[in-house]
């Protein structure tokens, strides 16, 4: 339990042992996440101010804080999508966009809508899944385990699709690994809490 | 750079717009090459064939907003969040779409300059018109058909890069060509320059058919292609570093 906290005001909050979206997966040994003095500005609004803590791994840890208190675009800067003003984030000891294969090292989802309209389901996670270097037809045999079928429809507004059909997407980078059973043993309680 | 081209392959194979476009930007091109060609009366002293062809100049404007689409597309659905998650150095992402889209752009502008080519000619020797036009010519006007189309793409891209709202992009890109450009063709001395370098102009000239208007001074097509090439290539050195800096925040 190595997980510290430095925070202010109503800034975001690192926790234990709870499940909160947008979230992220690391399979790492040693500190998975090392985050230190970020700050990032959007024109005059502090966004993130002075925002440090680590992630042990091996543990499911929240992250959390009240809508605008700066965890997505915490989260945005520790993945390398959005650039720090200030301090450093890494992942496995490395900054995001210099690990080898990130998609089989970190597995993220910061928005469960983010999908092309016109494209099925399917389509979409053989798109991410080529992207990555794994076969397309792994997006099909996930699917088939977690018991969806998304040939027609990205997103349902309500419902399962939503919360798993990008779970799925968090899923692909790891074949067989321990963290697709943790998901399927969660998803039955976690999923009434989520949406 | 294979998995990125293969996704970007198949994120192109996978989205209905890009097909929808595509045929209705060709049943657009058949018609109306056909029914210029049948019903024409070409005044003017311009080759027939040519002027009926200039039709076909439609496939450069739909591959530019194709173009601009792919990029503006994957901000505004946020498809650009994962697509740099998995592959965080962003310019070989840009590429992969360029090297793609722009294969697409030459394939599709090869098919429907032919077809125009194919749909006009025979129209034309049926009405006893001369065509004005020898096979060589009419090849080349193919062959230029494809060469615009590609790079059309490939600048629509770069457009997109630089303006990712994709109703920016597209209301820039066709305010550039149906009013800008026609509009900037008006001013003494400095529209014909705009006529010649504009890209109406030199996607004219790259594909042997008439620019607006007709009797526009245009350059030689190999001129025109160098010229609209250089053009994507500084539109897509600018999207790229753009891309490079902008904070992902969707």
């Amino acid at each position: 339990m190595t997980t510290s906290t430095s925070t202010e005001g109503s800034g975001p909050v690192a926790r234990q042992a709870g499940a909160a979206l947008p979230c992220l997966t690391t399979t790492t040994a040693g500190p998975a996440i090392q985050v230190a003095g970020l700050r990032k500005k959007f024109g005059r609004v502090m966004a993130v101010d002075d925002v440090s803590f680590t992630v042990s791994a091996g543990r499911i840890t929240g992250f959390l804080g009240p809508n605008g208190a700066g965890t997505t675009t915490t989260l945005r800067m520790v993945l390398g999508l959005i650039r720090a003003d200030a301090g450093t984030a890494v992942i496995a000891g490395k900054p995001y966009a210099q690990l080898t294969n990130p998609a089989r090292t970190v597995g993220a989802l910061l928005d469960a809508a983010a999908a092309h309209p016109g494209r099925s389901g399917r389509d979409h996670l053989r798109v991410l899944a080529t992207q990555a270097g794994i076969p397309g037809r792994r997006a099909g045999q996930l699917l088939d385990r977690v018991g969806l079928a998304v040939d027609d429809v990205v997103v349902i507004s309500h419902g399962r699709t939503i919360t798993q059909a990008p779970l799925v997407e968090l899923l692909a980078g790891r074949p067989g690994s321990t963290l697709e059973d943790i998901y399927l043993e969660l998803t039955g309680s976690a999923e009434g809490e989520l949406s | 750079m294979t998995h990125l081209l293969r996704a970007e392959a198949l994120r192109l194979a996978t989205t209905r717009t890009y097909w929808l476009l595509a045929a209705g930007v060709t049943a657009l091109i058949a018609a109306g090459s056909a029914a210029t060609a049948a019903a024409s009366s070409f005044t003017g002293g311009v080759s027939p064939a040519r002027s009926v062809l200039a039709i076909a100049g439609l496939a450069q404007t739909v591959a530019l907003v194709a173009g601009a689409l792919s990029v503006t597309g994957e901000f505004r659905h946020k498809t650009i969040t994962p697509a740099v998650l998995i592959t965080p150095r962003r310019t070989p992402l840009l590429a992969a779409k360029l090297i793609v889209m722009a294969a697409a752009g030459l394939v599709f502008g090869l098919a429907v300059t032919g077809l125009a080519t194919a749909i006009t000619l025979p129209l034309l020797a049926a009405r006893h018109i001369p065509a004005g036009l020898s096979g060589t010519q009419a090849a080349a006007i193919v062959a230029g058909g494809g060469a615009a189309t590609a790079l059309a793409a490939a600048l629509g891209i770069g457009i997109g890069a630089i303006i990712r709202n994709q109703v920016g992009a597209i209301v820039t890109v066709l305010a550039l060509l149906y009013v800008a450009e026609p509009l900037l063709g008006f001013i003494p001395h400095a529209g014909t320059a705009v006529q010649k370098y504009g890209l109406d102009g030199l996607a004219a000239a790259a594909t042997h058919t008439t620019g607006f208007p007709a009797t526009a001074q245009l350059l030689g097509p190999g001129a025109a292609i160098v010229v609209l090439a250089a053009y994507a290539g500084a539109v897509l050195s600018v999207g790229a570093a753009v891309l490079r800096h902008r904070d992902i925040t969707a």
